[in-house]
């Protein structure tokens, strides 16, 4: 091409060598290319820890790049907002009709559910706490359904923990780096939820499989379902809280279960991780050595064992106190 | 003096133009437009920008750029490491060697390369996906996503072809 006469006779003297370079440097990569998917199937934390670090140092510029295309969401949104006033306006009004009587049943329960709590003194669940974040990017691809997050753990983001919208669970974190931290989607492959169905109560897990509608697996043979029902998580595993809103059922075919979730993924702009643990970490051995050493000296009377005990069983695990006489 | 310093400056600014827009493209496909599937863009454009780079300007668009950019796209969608890295190196390798065949004819050459080039990347994504998750993956969503960026080449090499003149050296 444009080249001087000076660097095209050292290309020509050069290019036999450069040729077997680049054949080299071209085997060379690809087999670092296969070695990294070999090392990713062989040590998955070490290949996962490394990618937390190269999105840590992407995250910034993804950052500063998805700050216009919200704000071009939000015009885009205040347009149809504008639009749709009439209609809407019509639509709340209903809605506020047919609310405000649930107000008022709702407040007779929340009374009603105070005074038998004093009663009965149960375990409460811990509050969870509310980490908000923004999503930067989007980047599921065509095997794995997932979103980065402009949060992680110098805010207190950690693997595991739920992560929702105003609407309902949206997936959970898998991922957390410093800044920034990536959330698997309930649609994902891999997502397992424990929910529960509301109305009948019957556990389950819900299992993403990359379609929009994951798949309630895992219910109980007996188990009667139908379309409408709400899901909703079911706080085993200890990890999620129990009772947020997952999805209602929108099939049921021949004891195939499929679930629309409540998240609406083109609207999935800020969430909400919930930091949460049913029992503090190390809290469950506690509570193991306490309900044996309850159990050897007979003294159903040990100041932790109540609480960690109920708390253990809502955990999934064995009843520890119970066994004590 | 000063004047072939800047000259320097500026031709590396320039050799560095290919790479620095298949990275912008792949970032910019990732962002959260709210669109449904709409990040599935990212690796089909890494895959042109690396084809019409490899045929058109080879020595700006080396197998290591090819192998970082593949690398970008494994970093930001989380899927299996190295599995882009693998595939843009096989294209670039591919695209590069078939350059005299693809460059300076028609378009519709081009774009057939990109057609053949692009369906033995997907067979060869397929493949190493499969074998990584040991089960055989659904090929749909690949075929699908071959189909697009078949149709998506124009537009996207059209726009390469704008900025390539600006890859020229001094």
């Amino acid at each position: 091409m444009a080249k001087g006469p000076r660097l095209s006779s050292l290309s020509r003297v050069a290019a036999p060598a450069r040729g077997v370079a680049q054949r080299f440097s071209l085997l060379l990569l690809m087999a670092a290319a296969v070695a990294l998917l070999i090392l990713g199937k062989t040590h998955g934390d070490t290949i996962r820890q490394l990618r937390v670090m190269a999105v840590e140092a992407v995250a910034p510029i993804l950052e500063v790049l998805s700050a216009p295309v919200i704000s071009a969401r939000h015009g885009i949104a205040e347009i149809e907002q504008f639009w749709n006033t009439g209609r809407d306006n019509q639509a709340l009004r209903e809605q506020v009709a047919r609310l405000s009587k649930w107000q008022i049943i709702a407040r007779n329960l929340e009374r009603e559910n105070a005074s038998l709590r004093v009663l009965l003194n149960p375990a409460h669940d811990p509050a969870p706490v509310f980490i908000s974040a923004r999503v930067i990017g989007d980047t599921s691809g065509l095997f794995v359904q997932s979103a980065l997050l402009n949060a992680g753990r110098r805010d207190g983001v950690e693997r595991g923990q739920a992560v929702t919208t105003g609407q309902g669970l949206a997936g959970r974190v898998v991922e957390a780096g410093q800044r920034s931290a990536r959330l698997l989607l309930l649609t994902d492959l891999n997502s397992r939820v424990p929910v529960r169905v509301e109305h009948s109560r019957h556990r389950a897990i819900l299992a993403g499989d990359n379609s929009a509608r994951p798949q309630l697996t895992f219910l109980p043979a007996n188990a009667k379902v139908n379309p409408g029902d709400r899901v909703v998580t079911s706080g085993h595993a200890g990890i999620f809280p129990p009772g947020l809103p997952v999805g209602i059922v929108s099939s049921n075919t021949d004891g195939e279960v499929h679930i629309q979730p409540y998240v609406d993924w083109a609207r999935l702009e800020y969430v909400t991780i919930l930091r949460y643990r049913a029992v503090p970490p190390g809290d469950i051995e506690r509570s193991d050595k306490s309900a044996a050493s309850a159990v050897s000296a007979a003294d159903p009377a040990d100041p932790a064992s109540p609480a960690v005990g109920t708390a253990a069983t809502a955990n999934g695990a064995r009843p520890a106190t119970a066994a004590a006489p | 003096m000063e004047t072939s310093l800047a000259n320097k400056a500026a031709n590396l600014a320039r050799a560095g133009i290919p790479f620095s827009i298949s990275a912008f493209l792949i970032l910019a496909a990732m962002l959260p437009y709210g669109l449904p599937k709409s990040s599935l863009a990212a690796p089909v454009l890494a895959l042109i920008s690396v084809y019409y780079w490899s045929v058109f300007r080879p020595e700006l668009m080396p197998a290591s750029a090819a192998f970082l950019l593949g690398l970008l796209v494994d970093v930001l969608s989380g899927g299996p490491p190295g599995l882009n890295a693998l595939v843009l190196i096989l294209v670039h390798w591919a695209a590069a060697g078939q350059r005299r065949t693809l460059a300076g004819k028609s378009f519709a050459v081009g774009w057939l390369g990109y057609l053949l080039i692009a369906a033995g990347a997907a067979v060869v994504n397929w493949f190493f996906a499969s074998l990584f998750h040991t089960t055989a993956i659904e090929s749909v969503p690949l075929v699908v996503s071959h189909a697009i960026g078949t149709a998506a080449y124009p537009l996207v090499a059209l726009f390469l072809a704008r900025v390539q003149p600006l890859t020229q050296q001094d």
